[in-house]
């Protein structure tokens, strides 16, 4: 379980986050959606320990992220947007590292970064280095990174950045899943459709606050709109996208 | 023993398999290949190129005084160079190993505690302060049994010694880079750090100047510092001189009180390091990821009218390529830090002695019978200013945008490189030969003042157009590297000889004025036909170059 309490953080005079409080209960996929510089990143940011938040807190798997930070850092997993890795490691090199951070034992270790590189069909490819892969190979290896120690609570900000579609349905597909056993998944992203189609429930964030909380059910009751993408343009007053690519595409072709 | 060790890291809140687990990521890291491609430069070889370049230094250095020195005074000046070497390498090239950005990224939300990931990157920093203190000391240790009044105790006891001396220095700056962290965000760090690795240049190339004036006396060549001035407890290294002469000789008064110091330093600062900075460690890295969450301001742009540009320029720049490659050099010159305090120092070094000259008195007309080397002395180190200007200009924190060389229809890729080396001369260049112009007629007539200026700008272009040939890449479209500096520093050395061509010529056409004119003439056509090569050649590997290559 997440719970965020009046979080809240600043850069400088903008109030990038702003005394967001909700909850999200174990079992749950619960979709974080904004347009760009809305302050998902920076709640994530927060919630894994990567920045410090200027008001509030969180309470992840009953364990303070301020107080106690290594306790929470045990039970997630993140998936970055940035997808940064150790590209001069291969593969087994790095997910061993990983591993051992955790302290997952030697023989299991191996066996485990084995099946998860076979899911991802990244067979063969585990002795060779990784500045050497696609984006979706090292993106593979990033979702695979905050799997590997089987968190009870995830984070995954775009993590279908550079998959193929194959590898895009197993993630989809992986997250739902792994809800049904129960475990936390906190999923920010772009694509309206993807987070229509896996999250429970979708909190849409705008100029650091919530502007919306539900299932797309209970959203599409409060808006009178029928697709996530239509509620998303209302609650954060887009709505006029039509006009702008009308002249965009006239100041293309003149 | 194992096992005690264990007990005795996790008492200190230190997680013994995420240590090593760290700690051999890292050093596997720092040995490999950097980039997939094949002609990527090895992590190992820039390394081992940083060990030559300090071996070398370390052999000038003491071969040049051990003959001339007693005991204390080679140990200060090998202890001060090796301290200030360690400092400058660890703030400027390895600093990235005390809070990685990239350890912000992947790391910080992983179970590691503060003190387990201060400690893993401490010992992989330990192992470049022991390897590069090696290399700075090693071979002074040896010579140093030759020194006057020495014997051979004198190897195994600097070589310790001097191992501290670089492990205090290195906690100086775990210490500097730690506070600059906490107390300005990442931005204004990486500010304060290129102003710091101009601070350290200048030292390092106008050091030996300070030399004479902090010696007691230089009779008959001997040079013999002053070993119970105060100075001496306000320069570390002269606190570690003292240990080593007090083991030598004996302790006096002065050399108790100067071994305290540095025993008592070191120990200070590696429990502050300990105590302190562990605990702090993921406050730092949390600091780091800060940096993309900044809001800045847009910087007011100045606003010209493209005609107005195009004026100025008399047609020197030609539209295409050489423009993109214009603007684009002007632009990163100004705001990109790292490629702003790796050039312009080099700038600084002739200014500085020209300056350094005058004050002294040495610095007088060429064309006199009176004049020494002094004068055309810091106008030939312009060559540097070449070098470095060619070193450099093809990396920037940005270079990975460079791949719209690529995908463009770019017809003429020299074009770009020649648009980037045409404002450096014009914008920079120039004004430097300006400045030098100003300060010569301080000294002599502005006619004299203008040819010195002139032939000397001659050569510069030469050296110039000469270095241009080995030019192989856009400018801005590859990545800073660790060592880097450190071969730079090591090639320019290995460019010594070029000095001696165009210290000579200028010293001939200053004793045979008449041949001034004709030299420069001829140096010019040399520069003519030496820009046709170089365009060509250039454009020739340009075209098969590859991106990320």
């Amino acid at each position: 379980m997440i719970e965020l309490r009046q979080l809240t953080r600043t850069f400088g005079n903008l109030m990038a986050v702003d005394h967001v409080t909700f909850t999200v209960p174990s079992g749950q996929v619960c979709g974080y959606l904004g347009p760009n510089g809305a302050g998902k990143t920076t709640t994530i940011k927060m919630l894994t320990g990567l920045i410090r938040p200027a008001g509030g807190t969180a309470v992840i798997e009953g364990f303070d992220i301020l107080k106690e930070p290594i306790e929470v850092k045990k039970r997630i997993g993140y998936v970055p947007e940035s997808g940064a890795l150790y590209e001069k490691l291969t593969p087994m090199e790095y997910l061993q590292l990983i591993g051992r951070l955790y302290h997952i034992e030697e023989a299991h270790l191996k066996h485990r970064i084995d099946e998860f590189l076979q899911l991802f069909q990244l067979e063969g490819k585990e002795n060779q280095r990784m500045d050497a892969f696609s984006k979706g190979m090292k993106q593979k290896i990033v979702i695979v990174s905050a799997l590997l120690h089987n968190p009870d609570v995830m984070f995954f900000d775009e993590p279908l950045n550079g998959l193929d579609a194959g590898s895009a349905l197993l993630v989809k597909e992986l997250i739902r899943k792994l809800a049904d056993q129960g475990k936390t998944i906190f999923y920010s992203s772009h694509i309206l459709e993807v987070v229509e189609k896996i999250c429970d429930r979708v909190v849409i964030l705008d100029h650091g606050r919530i502007v919306a909380d539900g299932s797309i059910q209970d959203l599409r009751r409060m808006t009178a709109e029928s697709s996530l993408e239509d509620i998303f343009s209302q609650v954060t007053h887009s709505e006029d996208m039509e006009e702008i690519a009308e002249a965009f595409s006239k100041l293309i072709t003149s | 023993m194992k096992a005690m060790f264990r007990k005795l890291l996790q008492k200190y809140a230190i997680d013994p398999i995420q240590l090593k687990a760290l700690f051999v990521a890292s050093l596997k890291m720092d040995f490999r290949k950097k980039g997939f491609s094949p002609k990527g430069r090895s992590q190992k070889a820039t390394f081992w190129y940083t060990i030559l370049s300090y071996g070398m230094i370390s052999i000038f250095l003491a071969a040049g005084v051990f003959k001339v020195t007693d005991v204390a005074s080679y140990s200060f000046l090998i202890l001060t160079v090796s301290m200030l070497m360690m400092a400058m390498a660890i703030i400027i090239e390895f600093h990235e190993i005390i809070v990685n950005p990239l350890d912000a990224d992947i790391l910080s939300h992983r179970p590691i505690s503060s003190r387990t990931f201060f400690i893993a990157r401490l010992a992989n920093l330990f192992f470049y302060v022991t390897t590069m203190g090696a290399a700075l000391t090693l071979v002074p240790a040896v010579i140093g049994i030759w020194v006057k009044g020495s014997h051979w105790s004198f190897f195994p006891l600097f070589f310790t010694i001097s191992w501290l001396a670089n492990l205090s220095a290195a906690a100086y700056m775990i210490l500097l880079y730690t506070f600059l962290i906490k107390i300005v965000n990442y931005d204004r760090l990486k500010d304060i750090l290129a102003y710091i690795q101009i601070a350290f240049t200048f030292l390092m190339i106008l050091g030996y100047q300070f030399v004479p004036r902090m010696s007691e006396h230089i009779q008959s060549g001997q040079i013999a510092f002053a070993f119970k001035s105060a100075w001496n407890f306000v320069i570390p290294s002269a606190w570690f001189t003292g240990l080593m002469a007090g083991m030598m000789s004996g302790f006096s008064l002065h050399f108790l009180a100067l071994s305290v110091m540095a025993i008592g330093s070191t120990i200070i600062l590696l429990m502050i390091a300990f105590r302190n900075i562990s605990l702090q460690y993921a406050g730092y890295l949390q600091k780091i990821s800060e940096k993309t969450e900044r809001f800045e301001k847009t910087p007011k742009q100045r606003i010209r009218t493209v005609a107005a540009k195009k004026r100025w320029r008399f047609g020197w720049i030609k539209p295409g390529e050489e423009e993109i490659g214009y603007e684009l050099t002007a632009r990163y010159l100004r705001r990109d830090r790292t490629l702003r305090t790796r050039l312009f120092p080099s700038f600084g070094i002739p200014l500085a002695m020209l300056v350094f000259f005058l004050y002294d008195g040495s610095l007088k007309d060429p064309f006199s019978n009176t004049a020494g080397f002094n004068t055309i002395f810091p106008l030939i180190f312009l060559v540097y200013v070449a070098f470095f200007f060619h070193e450099i200009i093809s990396t920037c924190e940005n270079w990975s945008a460079s791949w719209i060389y690529w995908s463009a229809p770019v017809q003429k890729p020299a074009g770009i490189f020649w648009g980037g080396a045409k404002l450096f001369l014009s914008r920079y260049v120039l004004i430097y030969f300006l400045i030098i112009l100003a300060i010569l007629t301080i000294k002599m007539s502005l006619v004299h003042a203008f040819w010195v200026t002139l032939i000397n700008a001659v050569i510069f272009l030469d050296y110039f157009l000469f270095l241009a040939l080995f030019n192989s890449h856009y400018p801005l479209s590859r990545p800073f590297e660790r060592g880097q500096s450190n071969m730079r520093f090591l090639f320019s050395m290995l460019l010594l000889p070029v000095f001696v061509f165009g210290g000579g010529l200028e010293y001939l056409v200053f004793r045979f004025p008449e041949f001034l004119l004709p030299a420069i003439l001829i140096l010019l056509a040399v520069f003519f036909i030496l820009w046709k090569w170089a365009d060509h050649l250039i454009d020739q590997r340009l075209k098969k170059l590859e991106y990320g290559a």
